[in-house]
């Protein structure tokens, strides 16, 4: 059964369109939405949630139609909002387990479920301090708990990284991994960072200009841009080219890797023979940020910049150090 | 995670579990709201600084009663009248005023400045809940201190007469005002109050505000009155809006309006301010309404 | 602009720079060196990495040390602030301002004999041209910096120092701006990006530098780094079909440390990645063993910096 799903969509704020008869499935599991800035990723996530009512078509989620029944809805979903959405005078406990009334708890086991969850997201004893002094991890912790604690079915993430320091976003990604994972409920992440997509979500829903641009299983869609393998083989230089081809493998330069059509077996074969180390051997990814901007750009918007790899030091700069 | 157990021993999940209890709902939503709000307000849960304001309106408002009828126990009849039910609701209009300029922008104001209802409203909470929800919160509140004093100097003066029977007999009419006039206080106060919070997200601007209105309007009133010279210039006295119920409850224990004020000169009887104030609560609410059911998440 | 500056002297030196606000040590005893390029300033929150942005850009005494732009010590010289473009962290930008009088204005704060056309300059190169007239309120948060950018490089500085800058951008946005600071780096321009998404600063710069409490956790070219890590033994991990078969012989490599196991694929600390690398082919050639993935799990600078971050 889809998680929710969406119809002939369409919703107009002025003269911006920001849906034009959309149709969107969520499938079970974690999804990403992507999108341009303006391209009506949040103006889904609202219809979603029935905070707005559509020009035209409809909506559904597990099971509700939004339109008919937005409380039931909002019921069983979880979201956490962008931006700043906290109350600073009142502590983190209080406050989930406020929210956590406000999605039908009563009050005990609200206050229980409220320390559980804090706890699971990693707010242990910061939930006795008021909200005001968190930091921005903290915050987004207690936005996440905010959204688990009436025990959703769906939840909606929106830039759920947001702020974050590297090990925050490191700790919030796996979370949304483990809730997807251990816990079972289907997550939908909207984000601007295609790598929090790639790392996290099964599927991915691609929107621009108020179109969906693509939707389906990351691996359906990024594709493999080329099969083969990127490879670090000795020194990558023009001995180990040679060998490869002469093995009949195709095989040419590409930043710090080596990219090698054929069986890997060939590889190492050469390699073996050779006594060159083979230190990386890695199925060419599919990259969604190169998909992305080329489906983008199709559609309309803007051309597409050369997406780069790191490169060697020397090249990056104009002056050698 | 799961639960690991042998005859020797346990290793106990403390995984995440779902929720299987039960699902209240709306009466438990708009409860919640409500009683946070109360606690708001009255300052509880949060640092100190925020009871002064609403402890010490208490404190004022409770103090003289308890005063009174401390002294009333000590030393009997000889420390005579306190003052009588309708001037004392003066001086309790004057608390509710300040109380619910202060309290109303409390429950409103935050949650829009801070966005906090970007969260509430994705919960299965209707604008309609939430504002019932605000609205008896404050209700509470403020007719806590409308109702409650003067229940208990009531009280206070049956049982230390000489024969609490006869003084019940005699004043029975009196706490039937008493609780008519905290009533009319309460609504009135409370909704002009939420009033004046809907319109700003700024605490301290709908504070000062509210109460440069009401003291503005009686100013305007006065000046109006007695400098001017129009046709039906005795009209200018509903514009005081301080005045309004605060003359009802003149009229309704027949405290007779103060000599060469606005009130008196004008001749308008108590009724036609219980009317101004229901007019006056009317808009307010629906102002208050308006604003409410306009919030985007 | 023109070619690449000759530099053999660092555009931006700090030595042993501390500031502290009353009890606080918000950054100890730093010292590095800035070239031309771009260079990436890492930290978990409350490093001290906007303390350290704000010294270079002059917004800040030090408590002990120096910061020196061109040799020179930033605050005493009002000349050195013609060579710094800053694009800080926030967007409050006035809003009824035009991209073109934004930048302009920019431009005559610098005192530029021309404004009009540097201001029209500094709108090409970020991109900008077609939107130039366009009020700042109605343009999105990528548009937004473009013009905050274009505003902190009108006047051509040496020193370009950016906070934060994709924050809110969409991913054609970022990978425009990732490709204009390139530009820019590239073009003999002193860049400091400061980032939380490591990701975006392996594109952008090479060169790094980690701060953690206060301090200076590493600095250099994170390839470099990475290899400096040599305390501890590297992690690589192989899926084959036997990893099991293949796992066992590996563990008899003198150089590997230890081999776990899971599933399809296998994770072995070696010593040595070179020699385990060498090794490997061979007997899965020898085990007939075909190889679907070799890769060291801690190369990436996520990696690196969790390792310096962790440290103690």
């Amino acid at each position: 059964m889809l998680v929710a799903e969406v119809e002939g969509l369409s919703k107009r704020f002025g003269t911006v369109q920001a849906l034009d008869r959309v149709d969107v499935a969520i499938e079970p599991g974690c999804t990403g939405l992507v999108g341009s800035n303006g391209a009506g990723k949040s103006t889904l996530i609202k219809l979603l949630l029935g905070l707005l009512v559509p020009d035209q078509g409809r909506a559904s989620v597990l099971g509700h139609d939004v339109a008919a029944d937005p409380l039931a809805v909002r019921g069983r979903v979880g979201y956490l909002p962008e931006g700043a959405c906290l109350p600073g005078d009142v502590t983190a406990a209080d406050f989930v387990a406020f929210m956590a009334q406000l999605g039908g708890l009563p009050p005990r086991p609200a206050r229980e479920r409220a320390a559980e969850v804090c706890y699971q997201v990693g707010l242990d004893e910061e939930r006795y301090r008021a909200v005001g002094g968190f930091s921005t991890g903290m915050q987004q912790r207690v936005k996440l708990a905010v959204a688990l604690v009436h025990d959703p079915a769906f939840l909606l993430l929106d830039e759920p990284t947001d702020g974050m320091d590297p090990q925050g976003r490191e700790d919030m990604l796996d979370l949304i991994a483990r809730i997807r994972g251990e816990l079972g409920i289907d997550v939908l992440v909207s984000t601007h960072l295609l790598g929090d997509v790639e790392r996290v979500c099964d599927r991915v829903v691609m929107v621009h200009g108020g179109h969906v641009l693509a939707q389906g299983s990351i691996a359906e869609i990024a594709g493999t841009t080329e099969p083969g393998f990127g490879i670090r083989l000795g020194d990558n230089g023009p001995e180990v080219l040679a060998a490869l081809r002469a093995a009949g493998l195709e095989a040419r330069p590409s930043g710090e890797e080596l990219l090698v059509q054929g069986p890997s077996d060939l590889i190492r074969d050469v390699a073996a023979q050779r006594g060159w180390p083979l230190r990386r051997l890695v199925p060419r990814a599919p990259s969604l940020e190169e998909t992305f901007l080329r489906l983008q750009a199709a559609q309309g918007g803007p051309p597409v910049p050369a997406v780069q790899q790191p490169e060697t030091p020397e090249a990056a700069w104009g002056v050698r150090r | 995670m799961t639960e690991l157990s042998s005859p020797a021993g346990t290793i106990y999940d403390r995984g995440y579990r779902h929720y299987e209890g039960p699902r209240e709902g709306r009466g438990r939503r708009v409860r919640a709201i409500a009683a946070a709000g109360v606690r708001r307000v009255l300052g509880l849960k949060r640092n100190w600084k925020t009871k002064v304001v609403p402890f010490g309106l208490l404190a004022l408002a409770f103090g003289p009663v308890f005063a009174f009828i401390g002294a009333r126990v000590l030393v009997g009849e000889a420390v005579g009248e306190f003052l009588g039910y309708g001037r004392y609701l003066r001086v309790v209009a004057a608390l509710l005023l300040l109380f619910a300029a202060t309290a109303g922008p409390e429950l409103l104001c935050p949650d829009r400045r801070q966005n906090v209802l970007a969260l509430i409203f994705t919960r299965p909470v209707t604008r309609s809940d939430y504002l019932l929800a605000k609205l008896a919160a404050l209700l509470a509140v403020v007719g806590l201190i409308a109702l409650v004093p003067l229940v208990v100097l009531f009280v206070g003066n049956t049982l230390t007469a000489d024969s609490a029977a006869t003084y019940l007999r005699q004043n029975l009419d009196d706490l039937g005002r008493i609780l008519l006039a905290g009533s009319v206080l309460t609504v009135f106060y409370s909704v002009v109050a939420l009033a004046a919070a809907s319109l700003t997200d700024r605490r301290a601007v709908a504070t000062a505000g509210l109460l440069g209105v009401f003291l503005g309007t009686t100013a305007l009133a006065n000046i109006l009155f007695f400098t001017a010279s129009f046709e039906g210039r005795r009209w200018v006295a509903f514009l005081s809006l301080a005045g309004l119920p605060g003359r009802f409850v003149d009229w309704l224990f027949g405290v007779p309006f103060d000599p060469g004020t606005l009130a008196d000169q004008a001749g308008f009887t108590g009724p036609a301010y219980l009317v101004a104030t229901g007019v006056v609560t009317a808009g307010a609410a629906a102002v208050l309404i308006w604003r409410v059911l306009r919030l985007r998440a | 602009m023109s070619g690449p500056a000759a530099a053999d002297a660092p555009v931006v030196e700090l030595r042993r720079f501390s500031k502290w606000y009353g009890d606080v040590v918000a950054v100890a005893d730093l010292s590095f060196e800035l070239w031309p390029g771009v260079t990436g300033l890492l930290g978990p929150n409350g490093a001290g990495k906007t303390t350290t942005l704000k010294a270079i850009c002059g917004l800040l005494h030090p408590s002990q040390g120096e910061v020196l732009l061109f040799g020179r010590p930033i605050q005493h010289d009002p000349m050195l602030y013609r060579a710094i473009g800053v694009v800080p962290d926030g967007d409050r930008l006035y809003p009824r301002l035009t991209v073109r009088s934004y930048v302009r204005l920019h431009a005559e704060l610098q005192g530029l004999a021309d404004a009009g056309a540097a201001a029209d300059r500094a709108i090409a190169e970020v991109d900008m041209g077609p939107l130039a007239d366009r009020r700042l309120k109605g343009l999105s948060k990528g548009e937004r910096q473009r013009t905050k950018v274009a505003g902190a490089i009108v006047h051509q500085p040496s020193l370009l120092v950016l906070d934060e800058p994709m924050t809110g951008m969409d991913p054609g946005q970022r990978a425009r701006f990732i490709e204009l600071v390139r530009l820019i780096g590239s073009a003999g321009v002193t860049v400091l990006v400061s980032s939380h998404i490591l990701a975006e600063v392996e594109r952008l710069a090479s060169q790094i530098l980690v701060l953690v409490s206060g301090r200076l956790a590493a600095s250099g070219d994170y390839h470099a780094i990475r290899d400096l890590m040599a305390d501890q033994p590297r992690t690589v991990m192989v899926k084959a079909d036997d990893a099991r078969r293949l796992a066992a012989g590996l563990i008899a490599l003198p150089s590997t440390v230890s081999v776990e196991l899971d599933g399809d694929a296998l994770r072995a600390r070696t010593r040595s990645v070179d020699s385990f690398a060498t090794a490997l082919p061979r007997l899965a050639r020898d085990q007939d063993a075909t190889l679907r993935e070799v890769r060291t799990t801690d190369e990436s600078l996520e990696q690196v910096f969790r390792y310096l971050v962790g440290r103690r």
